[in-house]
């Protein structure tokens, strides 16, 4: 009769034990993050994590930036973190996209609506980027790319992020000018990480000077040495062609760069022009 | 009397022994993850996890370098199925994204010649491909975030599903008719699916602008300006078909659905547009940015030139008035670079060639 009783209440214990520390999965059902309307404010400010991170559900949180914090917490490398946070994000910023695209001002002509909404699209990932980058203190991706390897790749994201590019007002010369500095700054900050050959390359794929080259070659069809060796000599000069001349400088230096035939077909290009 | 200490005593040790078990569960099921599999399997996953801590979780112990493993122990922990996708989908992008930047020089565009460009356009097409293919077999292959995004997760999932189970198929220039007739089949059978999940209308959207041939359609009545009415009637009308042109017609059943979609009066517009003179006329006003207007008077002034007798008063007198429509000397000049803009043809043909199509 005992050894019954004994049993029965063992069992009972048993029962009683596992249904208090069951896993908090079970027990958070309710409290599974509700649908985003937007990144407010509440979702963004920091409350401080006060129970043990056992289950997933005790990770995620409708607060993003406990989210970050959690994933921290359990040591996720930060491009997991940054995954994660984008799919996030774009979750919640995708509904205003998609109520924008299900307008009636939508155009119906494919090449229109295409165009529509890439410019919606663009304007929504700008707004996951600053979300991600700047409200939630996440690192930007920096990976191997043709020139540069992903540390570098880093540092040319920092150089950006210490002296940003600026949308330049061209009647207002402060800002042009600014815009200006800028740019020198990154070059120096970017001259302690890179070679002058890469550094070379950084100014021709990330700075517009490739393309600024590639306007003034126009028709030349140049090869790589040619681009290379005309992008030099354009430095710091200026390249107005008037009445089927350049300045007496920049001939100078086209020439060396291009050889006298080559030069000779760039300058009739540009008199045709 | 004697039974209560009993029981309670029995109590108080099943419920400590049930406290000591639940302790060690999460451990547990962070560890237990069999490959490929949502069940757990301590076995292997004891070997996956040898530095396990027993509180709490470590992303030490969830991730692996084998992406199905990764995934089960992301489920063995609740991680929803969304969040398994971004972090194996995200690594799985990182890790093809680093390898077309390696074969991508941005700047080659500049000095490479067409076919140096087309090899490493080859390259990059061949990893996108690789990576898609890699995705799908994850059982990971998701729509752009920009697709369809008016219609919503859940029916954006079942788009997912329908080109899953249905792929759509790049079709090229050297595309032989079978996989052109295997695509087809496959964009049908994607439809009939989603015609389950999307309403009519949606699912018309979904056809002009994600899985259908919107872009050629409208590439084929180009320079008739279509309503956004006309456009849907004449989409409906020869969506999914093979819109090759020989002659400047499409087959003569598709032209025939083409003329009832527009009506005489618009078909007949249609026609006059693919004329061979009016075609290139079309693409050289859309070059220059030009007017409807601008382009009536230079259609007016070729028909005239055309006419006239061939001198050089009327030849100059031609020019001047090309000059004034078009107050652009580059466009003066590419107009008189060749008689395919500058006159009509005693015959005038229509145009011929093959539209890209899916």
């Amino acid at each position: 009769m005992k050894l019954a009783v004994f049993l029965i209440a063992t069992v009972l214990g048993l029962a009683l034990g596992l249904r208090l520390t069951s896993p908090a999965q079970n027990r958070t059902e309710a409290t599974k993050p509700a649908e985003f309307a937007a990144p407010t404010e509440s979702m963004l400010s920091f409350k401080a994590v006060e129970k043990p991170l056992l289950r997933w559900s005790d990770v995620e949180s409708t607060n993003l930036t406990n989210y970050v914090a959690n994933l921290r917490a359990i040591g996720c490398p930060e491009e997991v973190i940054r995954d994660v946070l984008r799919d996030e994000v774009k979750r919640i910023l995708g509904k205003k996209f998609a109520l924008t695209m299900s307008s009636t001002n939508v155009p119906i002509v494919p090449s229109q609506r295409m165009e529509f909404r890439s410019r919606e699209h663009a304007r929504m990932l700008t707004a996951v980027d600053s979300t991600l980058y700047n409200d939630l203190g996440i690192e930007r991706e920096a990976f191997d790319t043709f020139f540069f390897t992903a540390a570098q790749e880093h540092e040319i994201l920092r150089a950006n992020a210490l002296y940003p590019r600026i949308s330049t007002d061209p009647s207002d010369p402060a800002s042009v000018e600014q815009a200006r500095q800028n740019k020198i700054a990154r070059h120096k900050y970017l001259a302690g990480f890179l070679s002058p050959e890469l550094l070379e390359y950084y100014a021709l794929a990330r700075e517009g000077e490739a393309h600024r080259v590639a306007a003034f070659l126009r028709a030349m069809q140049p090869t790589q040495q040619e681009f290379l060796n005309v992008f030099r000599a354009l430095n710091n000069q200026d390249a107005t062609f008037q009445n089927g001349r350049f300045s007496p400088e920049l001939e100078t230096r086209l020439k060396a760069a291009l050889g006298p035939e080559r030069f000779a077909k760039l300058v009739a290009l540009k008199g045709s022009d | 009397l004697g039974i209560l200490p009993v029981a309670l005593a029995g109590l108080l040790i099943g419920y400590v022994l049930a406290v000591a078990v639940s302790s060690l569960r999460p451990a547990r099921e962070a560890l237990s993850v069999a490959p490929n599999s949502n069940e757990p399997s301590s076995a292997s996953a004891t070997k996956e996890h040898p530095e396990a801590q027993p509180m709490g979780l470590r992303w030490q112990n969830i991730d692996s370098q084998d992406y199905l493993q990764l995934a089960g122990n992301l489920r063995a922990i609740g991680c929803p199925e969304s969040v398994i996708t971004s972090i194996v989908c995200g690594r799985v992008t990182a890790l093809y994204r680093a390898r077309i930047e390696k074969v991508r020089n941005p700047l080659a565009k500049y000095w490479s010649s067409s076919v140096e460009r087309s090899t490493s356009e080859t390259e990059v097409a061949k990893l996108v491909q690789e990576r898609d293919k890699l995705l799908t077999q994850l059982g990971l292959y998701t729509v752009s975030d920009s697709s369809s995004a008016e219609l919503g997760d859940e029916k954006r999932a079942q788009i997912q599903q329908a080109l899953l189970h249905f792929p759509a198929q790049r079709l090229g220039p050297s595309s032989t008719p079978e996989e052109q007739g295997q695509a087809r089949a496959n964009r049908k059978a994607r439809i009939d699916y989603l015609s389950d999940y999307l309403s009519p209308e949606e699912l018309l959207n979904y056809r002009m602008y994600e899985d259908g041939q919107g872009h050629a359609i409208e590439f084929l009545t180009r320079n008739v300006q279509l309503t956004p009415e006309e456009f849907k009637k004449v989409f409906l009308a020869i969506d999914n078909e093979d819109l090759t042109q020989t002659g400047g017609k499409l087959r003569p059943e598709l032209e025939a659905r083409l003329k009832e979609a527009l009506g005489p009066e618009r078909y007949g517009e249609y026609e006059e547009s693919h004329r061979i003179n009016n075609v290139v006329l079309y693409d050289f006003a859309k070059q220059f940015k030009l007017t409807s207007e601008q382009v009536g008077q230079l259609k007016q002034l070729r028909t005239s030139f055309s006419n006239a007798p061939m001198n050089r008063e009327n030849t100059l007198a031609y020019k001047d008035a090309v000059g004034q429509v078009l107050k652009n000397s580059s466009a003066v000049q590419r107009f008189f670079s060749s008689p395919l803009f500058y006159r009509v043809p005693t015959s005038s043909q229509p145009a011929s060639g093959v539209l890209p199509g899916k």
